[in-house]
């Protein structure tokens, strides 16, 4: 059995992230304890993330100097959540930098499904934008639902800034193209995204060594049912079919996930 | 006394309010299939995960005293199928997590009692267990915005839970929970023309929810 790989947890946070699929996929290995990587992934280098913080640099040439704020141009930003994520009426809960290397995978495991699910849903939105396809009222879940996984996105970005930890490439994805097409089939994918994204969460909800980490993850795992019911209902199905969640093994995510990664 | 599952626990109060007390042999009733398992019994029982068990107990016991009267309510019966069937089987499932949450703090040796009442740990007597007592229900409004007012501090209360509890078999026990729980709130949101989520959850302490729920009933003395 190899050893789990400690994700190097410094400072450095303008190490380059590694190759997408693969790095997602060594963080599941590492917390199931065995996992044989399929296939040959590429070796793109892609430029780290800057988070939340804004602590982060990039390789990039450095953007020009902006022109100051005039008063009333900073008012506005600082006044805009969208913009200011220190916003006084933002609650997006903030873990502290006691996140331990082993809350480090489990955070990253968590990242890739996040990226999974908020690029599903931007791409749905899209789709519909494009070529109406979905009921009003289906239309409008599916964009709170992209805005709310962009949210766990950052949020969890910004956990894994603040602890100095360098956050899993996002990978590529694909779904299947009649998502795009029927609301019946868009539907079904984002039950089964849902459903897995609530029992990877439950899954490893034991596992986590942090407190801090443990409510945060709790909070967005809340969230996750939540989807999960109302998806259902679209569905024309019992919203909750039992009185608790099922919790899912890092390999049973990983088997389920892995058809919408590109290699 | 006499105990509906455990029969042979000892009769020494003091045993049986200590913290630390060691459960005697005795088999805990079966739960339904769909309940994740129990805890298991530390060797040394957590205060915290104590207390939460108690006040979690009386929680979903007022929870689905509501329920259940909410879903029997004369406004309820001219409700459309669909809102009926959803208080139904909401009510059923608050059911199923009051049972498992009486269960689990018998494993863990707070009280042996899973029947009608918990102990006052300072006094010994008897506490009366919560019963929702916020009258009757007169129209579909009243019974969906107390429907939303309860549930959202359960979910709260649980969440707050986990991010307490000691033991990692608890912390899933009571995720595993409280996602239903707020499949539940989704729902209700749903049906009542409010926004079914938010991006993320809030955690509510045990004495803001005991604080809240007070007036429908909810003895606020098993948080001490």
């Amino acid at each position: 059995m190899n050893q789990p790989q400690i994700v190097i947890l410094n400072s450095n946070l303008a190490t380059p992230r590694d190759e997408s699929r693969r790095a997602w996929l060594r963080h599941a290995g590492m917390l199931a304890g065995a996992f044989a990587l399929a296939g040959t992934a590429s070796s793109e280098a892609q430029t780290p993330a800057t988070g939340t913080t804004g602590a982060a640099t990039t390789p990039d040439a450095p953007a020009a100097t902006p022109a100051p704020m005039t008063d009333r141009e900073y008012l506005s930003v600082v006044e805009d959540k969208s913009t200011n994520p220190n916003h006084p009426e933002i609650t997006i809960p903030r873990a502290s930098k006691t996140a331990r290397p082993g809350d480090v995978d489990i955070l990253n495991f968590a990242l890739g499904l996040e990226y999974l699910e908020a690029d599903f849903y931007a791409r749905i939105v899209q789709a519909h934008q494009n070529r109406a396809y979905l009921s009003p009222r289906v239309y409008q879940i599916a964009q709170k639902l992209a805005a709310d996984e962009a949210s766990h996105v950052e949020a969890i970005l910004d956990i894994l800034g603040r602890a100095a930890a360098t956050p899993v490439a996002k990978p590529q994805f694909v779904f299947p193209e009649n998502v795009f097409l029927g609301q019946l089939a868009f539907l079904d994918l984002a039950s089964t995204l849902e459903v897995t994204g609530t029992g990877a969460y439950l899954g490893a909800a034991p596992k986590v060594q942090s407190n801090d980490a443990l409510k945060f993850a709790a909070s967005v795992y809340g969230i996750e049912a939540r989807h999960t019911a109302i998806i259902r209902m679209l569905n024309g199905q019992t919203f909750s079919p039992l009185a608790s969640e099922i919790p899912l093994s890092v390999e049973e995510v990983t088997r389920r996930v892995t058809p919408f990664i590109v290699v | 006394m006499s105990h509906p599952i455990e029969t042979d626990f000892p009769t020494d109060s003091d045993f049986l309010l200590s913290r630390r007390a060691v459960l005697a042999a005795g088999a805990l009733t079966a739960l339904a299939l769909s309940l994740p398992a129990l805890p298991a019994r530390a060797a040394e029982i957590n205060y915290s995960d104590t207390k939460a068990l108690r006040f979690l107990q009386e929680l979903t016991r007022l929870q689905s005293d509501f329920s259940l009267r909410a879903a029997l309510s004369s406004p309820a019966a001219a409700l459309p199928t669909r809102e009926t069937d959803a208080l139904n089987l909401i009510a059923r499932q608050d059911n199923e997590v009051m049972r498992w949450f009486a269960a689990a703090r018998g494993k863990y040796g707070v009280s042996a009692f899973a029947g009608p009442s918990t102990l006052n740990q300072a006094s010994s007597r008897p506490l009366p267990q919560s019963r929702f007592n916020a009258g009757t229900f007169t129209n579909r409004e009243q019974i969906f915005a107390r429907a939303l007012e309860i549930k959202g501090l359960t979910v709260g209360a649980i969440h707050g839970a986990v991010g307490a509890a000691k033991d990692p078999q608890l912390v899933q026990a009571l995720a595993a929970i409280g996602g239903v729980q707020g499949r539940h709130l989704a729902m209700l949101s749903e049906l009542a023309g409010q926004p079914a989520f938010v991006a993320f959850e809030t955690p509510l302490s045990m004495r803001e929810v005991a604080g809240k729920l007070a007036p429908y009933g909810f003895n606020t003395e098993v948080i001490g």
